[in-house]
């Protein structure tokens, strides 16, 4: 019996893992990556000729919830086009009954990964800023996503920024779109049940209302460091915008200090999460600018109350604070005032000080 | 330790199923189906070069071929592990869970 290698083992598992194609559209080309539920793996389109990255479940799901909540993410990203968020692309169940869906494939780089090409502090902003424009859209459209974290955010080769991975997202509002996807979908024929291999993609799915959050209250589903203490703690009713826009204050501060944030997400625990200490940027003894801290901060409130009532107004103060003017979330004084009007009219400053001081040594010299 | 013979127990496991597939593979006149098995989703140096299209300039076939062929060799594979699971395991509930363990989901 031939030895194998370790890297040979995991192949062999993979391609034991692999989904079964026969009968679709979508050629099978190599694993991509593995998430809590399902797998994505590149494949082909070969109707259309083009690479798609299909996602399927790939654990044990004999009640078909993860299934639902599959396609219930399918559903969910159908209802969101906007270019930071990856379109999805079809559908379906394969033979074996399983859900998948394709979307779009990115070729980029997650953020964590992407962040050491990003090195000034203004370019960090501008592709925080990025991310907020999907996220506060994905709000007006009453989606929460819930799970917002650098893993989950890709950066594509052309800067361009996606926000990924939607399966815990929550239905805020919409009741005219609630009432198309709460639709009854038919059921599987006996003959469909007992497909063989080479049998065409049904075109059955499950039921799901895709408005209908699929978790309980009391559920814990997150990041540690990326959750709002509210979320850690299971309060699902009570989750709202503002969950979002602590995650958002977590990545802002992945952004400004990574490895002080990296520590901060080892704990798994609501406390460490919620505490301003853990928000605050600085505290890791970084170069961070006061303001910024201050934002990172108040987007990171424990109390959703005191956070940024919406991802708007968080990019907002980032935006007022790129170009040199206050920020909502740091009162400062007269002198940080006036540091903050000489930053942002250096030139014109220098300019009239210079000229002042010309004018004071001629007025001298003319007395003399 | 544990791990280290978990890890053993998974590549004797597969040593046996991949040995079983090329048996079963050549009995049936499909040689060629774990030829391409094995140079695809076997040999992962050559794998990034190495398409559906090269695979079947280099046998002659239509992709379509490549892709069922390989589909079938897929699909053999896994039914062959669980079979050589199913004997390596004292009873149904082991399997069961080795199976979930190994391939991520419930054994049909």
């Amino acid at each position: 019996m031939k030895w194998l290698s370790d890297r040979t083992v995991e192949r062999l598992r993979v391609a034991a893992q692999a989904p079964d194609l026969a009968g679709t559209r979508y050629r099978l080309i190599s694993h991509i990556a593995r998430g809590g539920m399902g797998a994505v793996w590149l494949a082909e389109d070969t109707a259309l000729g083009r690479r798609v990255a299909l996602k399927i479940l790939d654990v044990p799901d004999a009640s078909g919830e993860l299934a639902a909540r599959l396609l219930r993410e399918a559903r969910i990203l159908a209802r969101l086009e906007h270019p930071g968020i990856v379109p999805i692309h079809d559908v379906g169940t394969l033979a074996d009954r399983r859900v998948f869906y394709t979307m779009k494939f990115v070729e980029g780089r997650r953020l964590d990964q992407h962040l050491e090409h990003v090195r000034s502090l203004p370019d960090r902003l501008r592709l925080f800023q990025r991310i907020c424009e999907p996220v506060a859209f994905a709000h007006v459209r009453g989606v929460l996503h819930r799970d917002l974290k650098p893993e989950n955010i890709m950066v594509g080769p052309f800067g361009e920024v996606l926000v990924m991975d939607w399966g815990l997202a929550k239905i805020l509002h919409d009741p005219a779109e609630t009432a198309s996807a709460a639709a009854p979908e038919p059921t599987p024929s006996a003959e469909e049940s007992s497909a063989s291999t080479r049998l065409p993609v049904s075109p059955v799915l499950p039921s799901v209302d895709a408005s209908q959050p699929q978790t309980g209250h009391g559920v814990v589903l997150g990041t540690p460091g990326y959750m709002a203490p509210e979320q850690a703690r299971g309060e699902v009713k009570r989750l709202d915008e503002r969950a979002d826009v602590f995650a958002l204050g977590a990545i802002l501060r992945f952004l400004l200090t990574p490895d002080a944030a990296r520590d901060a997400t080892i704990a798994p625990s609501p406390v460490r999460a919620s505490s301003e200490s853990a928000a605050r940027p600085e505290a890791a003894g970084s170069a961070v600018p006061r303001a910024l801290a201050a934002v990172c901060a108040k987007a990171m409130s424990p109390d959703p109350n005191g956070r940024y009532a919406s991802v708007q107004e968080l990019a907002a103060d980032l935006s007022n604070y790129l170009d040199g003017l206050a920020v909502s979330a740091y009162p400062e004084g007269l002198f940080g005032k006036l540091a903050r009007l000489f930053a942002r009219h250096r030139t014109a400053v220098l300019l009239v000080l210079g000229y002042l001081l010309m004018r004071l040594l001629l007025l001298a010299w003319q007395r003399r | 330790m544990e791990e280290f013979f978990e890890k053993e127990w998974i590549r004797n496991l597969f040593s046996l199923a991949l040995e079983r597939l090329r048996a079963e593979c050549e009995a049936r006149g499909k040689a060629i189906h774990f030829r391409l098995f094995e140079l695809y989703d076997l040999e992962g140096e050559r794998k990034s070069r190495l398409t559906y299209e090269h695979l079947a300039r280099e046998f002659g076939l239509a992709v379509t071929d490549i892709t069922n062929h390989l589909a079938f060799a897929r699909r053999e594979f896994r039914r062959i592990t669980l079979a050589t699971l199913r004997e390596m395991t004292a009873n149904e509930e082991e399997f069961r869970r080795e199976a979930r363990t190994l391939l991520g989901v419930d054994p049909e």
